[in-house]
């Protein structure tokens, strides 16, 4: 998990560098399960760089919990405005994803408390241009 | 009795070939088919089993050993036999082997395992067609 994790996000970095902005703007580390692989790792993003690591690391602010499906889903909106403005929500995929979480099969713990941090997390590990 | 093919062996490959080609759901799955033209290696290189394959738009038209330059290959992919076979029975899909890390990307951009999730884990299951021999 944090090594594909890793991969993505290096890779969305790479290719979207004005999203290196985003990611230094997210002060607390953002943590993943998946629901259907059992497993978990946490992104802590600093100034210079970003690390991902298996399990539960520091005090996350936005834990997303959720299936291997439902993650690919996450990972295809298209966000904009520095992550702001989420776009992809208003797409079939994006309304599923909010369906999902209405229905507490995708949960995002610290979304109502966090929102622009969760908004964020979802600009950074999408490869939606 | 339909003869048994060595996993990843090129009589393997090139039986593969036309089940993976009429498994329409692998079709379905891409993102956008139309657009599909890559080279890739499949591997499981702990039994030392190096694939190559080209798509065009969408279907496989080659799949063999090794033929390409590393530098061609969009993607290389990598799992042990153990995961190969489950996912080609379907006990599990490659999108959860890819995640939980027992599939490897080599080589290649995470988003196209992202944007073609479904065409990639149908792919696999059509594995499951070939008559195989896993004792390799």
């Amino acid at each position: 998990m944090a090594s594909i994790l890793a991969m993505l996000l290096g890779q969305n970095l790479e290719n979207y560098p004005d999203r290196i902005a985003i990611a230094r703007r997210m002060p607390r580390p953002v943590a993943v399960y998946s629901t259907d692989t059992a497993t978990m790792a946490t992104i802590v993003f600093g100034n210079d760089e970003a690390t991902v690591y298996n399990g539960t690391v520091g005090r996350p602010s936005v834990t997303v919990m959720a299936s291997v499906d439902q993650i690919t889903d996450v990972s295809q909106l298209k966000m904009k405005g520095a992550g702001l403005l989420p776009v992809g929500f208003f797409t079939k995929r994006g309304l599923h994803v909010l369906g999902e979480i209405a229905r507490h099969r995708l949960v995002v713990k610290g979304l109502l408390t966090h929102t622009v941090t969760a908004l964020r997390f979802i600009a950074v590990i999408s490869v939606v241009e | 009795m339909t003869e048994e093919l060595k996993f990843f062996s090129p009589e393997w490959c090139e039986a593969a070939v036309p089940l993976v080609n009429s498994h329409e759901a692998t079709i379905k799955g891409f993102k956008d088919a139309a657009t599909f033209t890559h080279r890739m290696a499949f591997t499981c290189a702990e039994r030392g089993l190096v694939t190559h394959m080209e798509w065009k738009e969408g279907k496989v038209s080659s799949w063999s050993g090794p033929q390409y330059d590393e530098s061609d290959l969009w993607l290389v992919i990598d799992a042990g036999l153990a995961t190969w076979q489950a996912a080609a029975s379907g006990a599990s899909e490659g999108g959860k082997f890819l995640l939980a890390g027992k599939i490897k990307f080599k080589k290649g951009p995470m988003s196209a395992a992202i944007e073609n999730a479904g065409a990639f884990n149908n792919f696999l299951l059509s594995w499951g067609k070939v008559p195989t021999d896993w004792d390799v």
